[in-house]
C-alpha cells in the first residue's frame, strides 16, 4: 500500500509543482510531498506565504513522541506540511495509547490524556468530547487492539491549504486496522482500511494544534494496492 | 492486489452511521455530537455555513453523510483480510460484514464484520441515514430578513422548508423503525427575551387578517415583540436571533423493543435590527 501510496502523491506533487501562484488567491494550497518518516524540526520561513511546494522537500509522519512543533514563522506551505505531518505522528501515537485502554480518560492527569490534550488548541471542546467517547467505551468494557497490519492508525498528510497565517486545513488518509474487545475478552469486531479526513489547524502562540477532525469521503489509496 | 470495488446492499440491513458533518451556523461554533474509534467527528451537533477543515470554520460543513451498510455476501477473497488489515471472523461465529457507503454516491475504503447488531443498533444506523436528510432551517419573516423591527410590533417567524415527521425503517430478520419528530424554536436574541416555541412550520402574518397584535397572541404563534431598540449606545446594531429545528428522534423494534436516540438540532442566525417609530402629533388644539 506504501508503495501506491507514494506513487499517487508523487503524481499529486507533479501536478502541484506545475502550478504556478496566484497572488489573487489568499489562499494557499499544496500537496503533502511525502510519506517517509523524517523528524519535523523548527522551520524558519519567509513571513509571505508561499504559493508552491518544493517537491523535494519531504514531510514527516513522525513516529516519535514528542518532537517540538512550535514554528515561530512557519508560514510555507512545506513547512507547514512539516508541522503537520508530525502532529499527526503524535495523534496517531496518543490514539493508540487511549485506545488499547480507554479506561485512562477518567484520569486527565494521566499521560495518554495529557499527550492527547497537548494536540489541541487549549481548552479544545473537539478534544474534549472525544475523550468523552472513549470514556464511554471503558464504561462499556470495550477496548481496542491492532488488527493484522499491526498498528491501529497510520495517518498521512495528503494536502494542506493554508488560509492565514494561523490557519490552515488539510487532508488525511488514515490507514487503521483494528479489533474491538468486550469486557470479557471477546473479539466483537474487526475493521480495517483507509478513512478520508477533514482536519483543522490553529496556530496558538507560534505553535501549530489541531482544531477538529471530521471524517469524510474523499481520494484515499485504494488498500491494498501495492501488493 | 487490487480489488474491486465492493458492491453494497443497500436495503438489507443499515448499520451505525460514521459520518455526518453538518454544517455550522455562521458565527456559531459547530460542535462535535457523535466520534469514531479514531477521534474523528462523524457528526455535527451545529449547523451553519463553515465546514470541517474549512479555513475559518468551527467544525460542521457541507459533508456527505457516511454508513456502515451491510454487505449482501461474505468476501470469499482472503487477500482482503491483508489489504484492509482485518481479523478473519472467528470459526463458527455469525458476523455481518459491511462497507462504509456514503451519501455522495462514494464507497469508503472501510470495511469491517461486527456481531449482528441488535435493533438499538440499527436504529442507530437509521437515525444515521435520516440526519443526512434533515436540512437547515429556510426562514421566512415579517419583517423580512434584513428589515428593521419596530418597537411595540410583532415579528412573525415560518420555516419555509418544513419537512414535517420523517420515518424510516429497515429490516434484518426483525424491523426498527426510526421516527423523527421536528420542533420549531424562536429565539429573539433580545436581552432577556425567553425562546419562542413555536407551533408546526411558525407563522406567516397575515395582511388581511387580524391586526398583526391579535396573530401574535395566537396559541403556537411563532412571534415575538421586540422591546428594546438597537444601534443605540450599549447595545448592538441588531440583537441576534436565531431560528432552531430540533427533531426528537425515537425508535421501535417488531421485538416490542423501543428507545429515544440522540436528537438533531439545526439552527439558522436570524439578526435583527430594531428601530423605535415616535409619533408626533400635530394640529391639535393648543390650550
Amino acid at each position: 500500500m506504501r508503495r501506491g501510496l507514494l506513487a499517487v502523491i508523487a503524481v499529486v506533487l507533479l501536478v502541484g509543482a506545475c502550478s504556478g501562484d496566484d497572488a489573487s488567491d489568499p489562499t494557499t494550497s499544496s500537496s503533502a510531498s511525502s510519506t517517509s518518516p523524517v523528524e519535523p524540526t523548527t522551520t524558519s520561513t519567509s513571513t509571505t506565504p508561499a504559493t508552491s511546494v518544493d517537491p523535494t522537500t519531504t514531510a514527516s509522519s513522525a513516529p516519535s513522541t514528542s518532537q517540538p512543533t512550535t514554528t515561530p514563522a512557519t508560514r510555507t506551505p512545506a513547512a507547514i506540511e512539516t508541522v503537520l505531518q508530525g502532529l499527526l505522528g503524535r495523534y496517531d501515537e496518543a490514539v493508540t495509547t487511549i485506545l488499547t485502554d480507554p479506561r485512562v480518560t477518567s484520569d486527565s492527569a494521566s499521560p495518554a490524556v495529557t499527550a492527547y490534550l497537548a494536540l489541541f488548541a487549549p481548552d479544545s471542546t473537539f478534544a474534549q468530547g472525544a475523550l468523552t467517547s472513549w470514556a464511554q467505551d471503558a464504561a462499556e468494557g470495550r477496548s481496542y487492539r491492532p488488527g493484522p497490519s499491526g498498528s491501529m492508525i497510520n495517518s498521512t498528510l495528503m494536502d494542506v491549504t493554508v488560509a492565514s497565517d494561523t490557519e490552515a486545513a488539510f487532508t488525511v488518509c488514515a490507514a487503521n486496522s483494528m479489533q474491538v474487545i468486550d469486557a470479557a475478552g471477546n473479539v466483537i469486531e474487526s475493521s480495517g482500511g483507509v478513512t478520508f479526513v477533514n482536519a483543522t489547524a490553529v496556530q496558538v502562540d507560534g505553535e501549530w494544534l489541531l482544531r477538529d477532525l471530521s471524517q469524510s469521503s474523499g481520494d484515499c489509496p485504494e488498500p491494498g494496492t501495492d501488493t | 492486489v487490487n480489488h474491486a470495488r465492493l458492491v453494497v446492499a443497500v436495503g438489507v440491513a443499515v448499520a451505525v452511521a460514521v459520518g455526518a458533518a453538518r454544517p455550522a451556523s455562521a458565527g456559531t461554533p459547530a460542535e462535535c455530537v457523535d466520534y469514531s474509534p479514531l477521534g474523528f467527528c462523524i457528526e455535527w451537533g451545529t449547523p451553519g455555513t463553515e465546514g470541517p477543515g474549512t479555513p475559518g470554520g468551527s467544525g460542521g460543513g457541507d459533508e456527505p453523510t457516511c454508513y456502515w451498510v451491510n454487505l449482501d455476501y461474505v468476501p470469499s477473497d482472503s487477500t482482503i483480510f491483508v489489504d484492509y488489515g482485518i481479523e478473519p471472523p472467528p470459526e463458527g461465529v455469525d458476523v455481518v460484514w459491511q462497507a462504509l457507503e456514503c451519501s455522495d454516491g462514494t464507497i469508503g475504503d472501510d470495511m469491517r464484520w461486527i456481531i449482528p447488531p441488535g435493533p438499538r443498533d440499527i436504529a442507530e444506523g437509521v437515525r444515521g441515514r435520516i440526519v443526512g436528510t434533515l436540512p437547515g432551517p429556510t426562514v421566512a419573516s415579517s419583517p423580512a430578513d434584513g428589515v428593521p423591527a419596530i418597537v411595540g410590533m410583532p415579528v412573525f417567524v415560518q420555516v419555509t422548508n418544513w419537512t414535517g415527521v420523517v420515518t424510516m425503517q429497515e429490516c434484518a430478520g426483525f424491523c426498527v423503525t426510526v421516527t423523527a419528530v421536528p420542533s420549531l424554536t424562536f429565539n429573539p436574541g433580545e436581552v432577556d427575551a425567553p425562546p419562542v416555541a413555536c407551533a408546526g412550520p411558525g407563522t406567516a402574518y397575515l395582511p388581511d387578517g387580524p391586526p398583526a397584535e391579535e396573530q401574535a397572541l395566537a396559541d403556537g404563534a411563532c412571534s415575538y415583540t421586540y422591546r428594546l431598540r438597537t444601534r443605540v449606545p450599549g447595545r448592538p446594531p441588531a440583537w441576534s436571533g436565531s431560528v432552531s429545528v430540533t427533531w426528537a428522534i425515537t425508535w421501535s423494534a417488531t421485538t416490542g423493543a423501543t428507545g429515544a436516540l440522540t436528537p438533531v438540532t439545526r439552527s439558522a442566525d436570524l439578526p435583527r435590527a430594531v428601530e423605535e417609530v415616535q409619533t408626533v402629533v400635530s394640529g391639535g388644539h393648543r390650550p
